[in-house]
């Protein structure tokens, strides 16, 4: 199963594969026992972010900070690009996109 | 695991030793006067023997369920005296065959009862909100600090007998105290689901619920619309904690909105708050009853920055965002990746790491979509453009390369379909009717393995080739452009 990645991006939302199923279970899991990367941590919990760029900084600082594997670091690193490339965007919504 | 043999010989003592003790306690408090009711000693084993017994290999919600198992079975057998201390203010009326001395006297209001109420003034502090040392220093009300043993895994437990809700470490280590405590407040209301009054009439409300055709209460599982566990007793303390956290999302008269409101309704009969906790009460004000409006926008002064977060303020443009897509949050991610991975390894697939097209692959060549379903109203596998081209072009790039969807239906309730594995050749958005029902893992690998066979023959394979040649040249050229504006923007940084 493919994660996407969504940016309420105007005037067209902007989706993008951000990783398979249990490469963003393992992102999240990963994310979720970080400390002191809040806004990080409610995006494993809950799937969306409603504060990109301290999400941005937070998963940069996180990936520095925890070095975790491979597959994680991928899963950030896609992550922190997407976001770079969307400027208008307020919320980031994590889906398998079935809805 | 102990056998229900065992398990039962347990009870049986657990309830001897709690029975002695009960004993003596009415005899002191028939010497201070108080009406005093007990239980009829037969009546109150075979209670005390109900088959709640935890199916093999479930693991509890919070790690301490045993004792709550353990105390909801000894408690039955309380029910209707004196020493009931469900906090029930309803007229339950006697069990027939109890005997009663005397017209039965309300008992005060059970602890939990209270601090539930506690919680929502000002002033008060919660669960959620206080520290190792205030709990440890007595100033949560209802709320007791407890060593559960370095090897335990409980985290928090209520006890009945005491009235006492003890949380330890493993408590204030979670990022859940909230829901956490709202639960064990919830067996409050299990209890009262299981006694004698409302045992029967609560069976009937989880049977739509029940995953089997078992006709044992023991042996048999029900799905959890509020939680993990399928226990019928953490399932009501689920509901209950569920609704206290968030406004009920179901369809007004289905059958998850009426075992919802039966949970309230009992919720309401023991005296606890049936209205969902506001952001105020989170705060801390006086505003003990009032439905709640849970406008995000007011935030929240919690210590802890995940509930901060959780509460923040919201612009309409951002709701709106969220509320059109289904969120892949940790319960459901967590779920999704145990069904994928159970159905990966039964056909033999393989994960792929990395971001490829093709999360599992069986052999060299046969790709395999697996999607779960948990959420979804609409009974169809999406599939982005981008995504199904990238399969393709995956497909395309050998001869001995197909791809498949199979599709994992565990949506619970009304929104099953009522058959949990669908197959279908090829990659794309498939509606559910358009895919075919599988059997069993057998006939699934058969599937594929034939369709495998049929989409890399010559004549087929040519065939996809040259039709979707003109979209996979189009995902390239945009492809090729994204990657020249990201080199631009790394260019202007640098």
């Amino acid at each position: 199963m493919t994660m996407t990645a969504v940016l309420d991006t105007e005037p067209k939302e902007t989706a993008e594969d951000i990783s398979s199923n249990r490469g963003w279970f393992l992102f999240s899991e990963w994310a979720s026992a970080t400390e002191g990367f809040d806004e990080l941590e409610h995006l494993a919990e809950y799937g969306w972010s409603g504060r990109l760029l301290l999400l941005k900084a937070q998963i940069v600082e996180a990936l520095k900070k925890g070095s975790p594997d491979e597959n994680i670091q991928n899963v950030g690193n896609d992550l922190i690009e997407f976001l770079s490339s969307k400027g208008n965007a307020e919320v980031l919504v994590i889906t398998d996109d079935l809805e | 695991m102990p056998t229900e043999k065992e398990f039962l010989k347990a009870q049986k003592e657990f309830w001897d030793e709690e029975t002695a003790d009960l004993n003596r306690l009415g005899e002191l408090l028939e010497k201070a006067g108080a009406v005093v009711e007990m239980p009829d000693p037969k009546e109150a084993v075979e209670n005390a023997f109900r088959p709640f017994v935890e199916p093999q290999g479930q693991e509890s919600q919070e790690g301490g369920d045993q004792d709550d198992q353990a105390t909801f079975l000894a408690s039955n057998h309380l029910k209707g005296s004196k020493f009931d201390h469900s906090g029930d203010q309803s007229s339950h009326g006697n069990r027939s065959g109890s005997k009663s001395k005397t017209p039965k006297k309300e008992t005060g209001k059970n602890a939990l009862v209270s601090a539930a109420h506690a919680w929502r003034k000002e002033g008060v502090l919660t669960p959620w909100d206080a520290t190792k040392e205030e709990i440890q220093a007595g100033k949560v009300p209802g709320v007791v600090w407890k060593d559960f043993g370095k090897d335990s895994e409980t985290n928090a437990h209520y006890s009945h007998k005491n009235q006492n809700f003890e949380v330890s470490d493993r408590f204030m280590n979670r990022g859940t105290r909230k829901i956490l405590a709202m639960h064990e407040v919830g067996h409050l209301v299990s209890r009262k689901a299981f006694d004698d009054e409302n045992n029967a009439k609560t069976i009937e409300m989880l049977e739509p619920f029940r995953k089997d055709k078992s006709k044992s209460l023991g042996g048999s599982s029900w799905t959890n619309i509020a939680g993990y566990s399928s226990r019928p007793e953490e399932i009501i303390a689920d509901i209950y904690a569920s609704r206290m956290l968030a406004p009920a999302g179901w369809e007004k008269g289905g059958k998850y909105d009426n075992l919802e409101e039966y949970v309230l309704k009992l919720a309401r009969e023991i005296g606890l708050p049936d209205k969902q906790l506001t952001t105020n009460h989170l705060k801390g004000t006086k505003d003990d009853h009032k439905q709640d409006t849970h406008d995000p926008t007011k935030g929240s002064k919690e210590k802890d920055p995940k509930k901060k977060v959780a509460e923040r303020q919201l612009t309409a443009r951002q709701k709106r965002a969220i509320a059109s897509h289904v969120p892949a949050d940790k319960k459901m991610q967590r779920a999704s990746n145990k069904a994928e991975g159970e159905i990966a390894k039964q056909i033999g697939a393989r994960w792929v790491t990395g971001r490829k097209p093709m999360d599992n692959v069986i052999g060299e060549g046969i790709g395999v979509e697996i999607k779960v379903m948990h959420k979804a109203k609409t009974a169809r596998v999406n599939m982005r453009p981008n995504s199904r081209i990238r399969k393709e072009i995956w497909m395309n790039e050998a001869d001995n390369r197909s791809g498949h969807v199979v599709l994992i239906d565990d949506r619970p309730g009304d929104q099953n379909s009522g058959h949990r594995i669908y197959y279908k050749s090829g990659v794309g958005a498939y509606r559910l009717p358009v895919m075919t029902k599988v059997d069993s893992i057998d006939d699934l690998k058969f599937m594929i393995q034939k369709e495998h066979e049929r989409q890399i023959s010559p004549q087929n394979k040519k065939a996809f080739r040259s039709k979707t040649k003109g979209s996979h040249d189009d995902y390239r050229a945009m492809r090729k452009a994204k990657a020249e504006a990201k080199a631009q923007r790394k260019a202007n940084k640098s």
